[in-house]
């Protein structure tokens, strides 16, 4: 039998668990390494309580979850997940937000492989010939991954044996997604990064199909929206509404930062002046 | 069993005069009481600027989180949620409508992914011309079926869910199969709950009649917890899962301990 750990009030990690998610927010930025990292004992504890009180009262839940929440510290989420040999997925996904797995198994090491791509010259624009390329690989206590404004990063971790593994998240700092094949390390899917821009832009659409007298008043809201096609769903919109505007819309978007946007505009402009 | 109701003209009424009737009038444990109260979802689908107006409402307050704690994709949107119902609105784009490199955004609308529920629904066409479905009912819900293994589904046609028309899908039994529609549809929904002793929900090979995977759903999340705490309180978590396995009232969730401990299902 596991001898049997004591979590009451006074020592329920809740406290251990803020500190880490403090040190990650560190490593984040760059101020914090391996001279501070917590006491992998002292977290192995904090884990251990939490997931006891997750036990006595589970939180709602979908789908066929593979992490526990344990809860969340400012921006930081920190959750338990397990890694093991087999935790390397067929997709390697772009680093969209800053990440720290700690493993609470001094035995056994993460593998740690990352990877880059330098030459995507638009996040926003799916280029199919976007390849990542390897940069190191690594067998450490805890790795963390941040996004970069100069390359796509993408880090794939695993574990020599199945070990419980803390993982630190901040929020997303980028719109969208990129997916690569492990195998051949191409560029596989670009998405959005979070689902609300999906919803926005099929609520235009409902918008458009419904001509709801609503739809103008949203759509005016999204014009500046980060993700571009629900930018330019929104203009649809009100370009629709507002026929009197479309051609300043259309100017408008003929200058937007996503080049799909801007060439499709100036296109549309241009049927409009010549018919 | 899955039944259709024809379109029908009737007065209006509002979400917040619909939310009222359901908790009142509605029994959710019970499919008769969910099929009668069929003619108060078609009022609200009479309402035709409703939603349109909810949006707006709740795009106001929250800005692009105003579906934060929504765990279904981008194809749902929840409008109401209570211990008893969840009611959503559903999107049907067409195929010309999805641009997609990936397979995800197929995926999402779960276009051609025969299934049944877990849980009974009602629903009526609000928007659109509509989908088409394959209808099927599963000859014996109650078993707990491997992954593989064959099932006796009977085919019921193809049917269609035009503006104003309704379905009633039977929890377990019936089985459908999304068609995508040819211009953007919106559904309303009615859902029941998934009970504490569901059975499982499947989705299916129609062509070879078999069990093609196990949906997930939220009562997973205890079964789901012990696998990971088995890395840090084996005994423990192991003595717990031993305990659904033999005692849970949901074969789901035995079957998934039973899993999660490692052992064989029969």
């Amino acid at each position: 039998m596991s001898s049997p750990v004591r979590c009451d009030a006074a020592n329920d990690g809740m406290a251990a668990l803020a500190q880490f998610a403090q040190w990650a927010e560190s490593v984040f930025v760059g101020v914090a390494g391996v001279d501070s990292a917590p006491d992998c004992a002292a977290l192995r504890h904090a884990a251990l309580c939490r997931m006891r009180e997750l036990l006595q009262a589970p939180p709602d839940g979908s789908g066929m979850s593979t992490v526990a929440p344990l809860g969340l510290f400012g921006d930081i989420e920190v959750e338990l997940c397990a890694l093991g040999p087999d935790s390397a997925s067929a997709r390697l996904v772009a680093v969209s937000q800053p990440t720290l797995w700690f493993s609470l198994e001094p035995d056994s090491p993460l593998l740690v492989r990352r990877y880059r791509a330098v030459d995507v010259a638009h996040r926003e624009v799916f280029d199919p010939s976007a390849r990542l390329e390897v940069v190191m690989e690594e067998r450490v206590q805890f790795a963390a991954a941040t996004p970069d404004a100069a390359e796509l990063r993408a880090v794939q971790v695993s574990a020599e044996k199945r070990a419980p593994t803390l993982k630190a998240t901040a929020p997303a700092m980028a719109d969208f997604v990129w997916t690569f094949d492990t195998g051949t390390l191409q560029a596989q899917t670009l998405s959005p990064a979070n689902v609300d821009a999906g919803r926005l832009s099929i609520v235009m659409d409902y918008y458009r199909a419904s001509g709801d007298v609503e739809g103008a008043f949203v759509a005016e809201h999204l014009l500046t929206h980060p993700v571009y096609f629900v930018r330019w769903k929104a203009m649809q919109v009100l370009a629709e509404r507002c026929p009197e505007r479309a051609d300043l819309l259309l100017r408008s978007a003929s200058a937007d930062a996503h080049p799909v946007v801007r060439t499709t505009a100036a296109r549309l402009l241009a049927a409009r002046q010549e018919g | 069993m899955a039944i259709k109701l024809p379109a029908k003209a009737v007065s209006p009424v509002s979400l917040e005069e619909y939310l009222v009737f359901l908790d009142e009038q509605v029994d959710c444990t019970d499919p008769d009481s969910l099929v009668g109260s069929a003619p108060m979802l078609r009022r609200l689908a009479a309402n035709r600027g409703f939603l349109g107006q909810w949006f707006a409402e709740r795009f106001l307050r929250n800005g692009s989180a105003f579906q934060r704690g929504n765990d279904y994709n981008f194809q749902s949107i929840v409008l109401a949620v209570t211990d008893h119902y969840l009611l959503r609105a559903n999107f049907w784009k067409p195929l010309s409508g999805i641009q997609d490199r990936s397979g995800l955004e197929s995926d999402a609308f779960g276009y051609g992914v025969a299934h049944n529920h877990s849980f009974h629904l009602l629903t009526i066409g609000y928007v659109g011309s509509g989908y088409e479905t394959d209808m099927y009912r599963l000859s014996d819900p109650e078993p707990i079926y491997d992954v593989g293994e064959k099932v006796e589904l009977e085919s019921r046609g193809t049917w269609h869910l035009g503006l104003g028309e309704m379905m009633f899908y039977e929890a377990y039994a019936d089985v459908h199969s999304q068609i995508a529609p040819t211009d953007l549809s919106v559904s309303l929904n009615l859902m029941t709950h998934s009970r504490r002793d569901a059975l499982p929900q499947y989705t299916f090979d129609v062509s070879t009649g078999q069990v093609l995977s196990l949906v997930g759903s939220p009562l997973d999340v205890r079964v789901q917890l012990l696998s990971l705490a088995r890395l840090l309180i084996p005994d423990e978590a192991d003595a717990e899962l031993r305990a659904i396995r033999d005692r849970d009232p949901s074969s789901r969730l035995r079957m998934l301990a039973r899993d999660a401990l490692g052992e064989p299902q029969r």
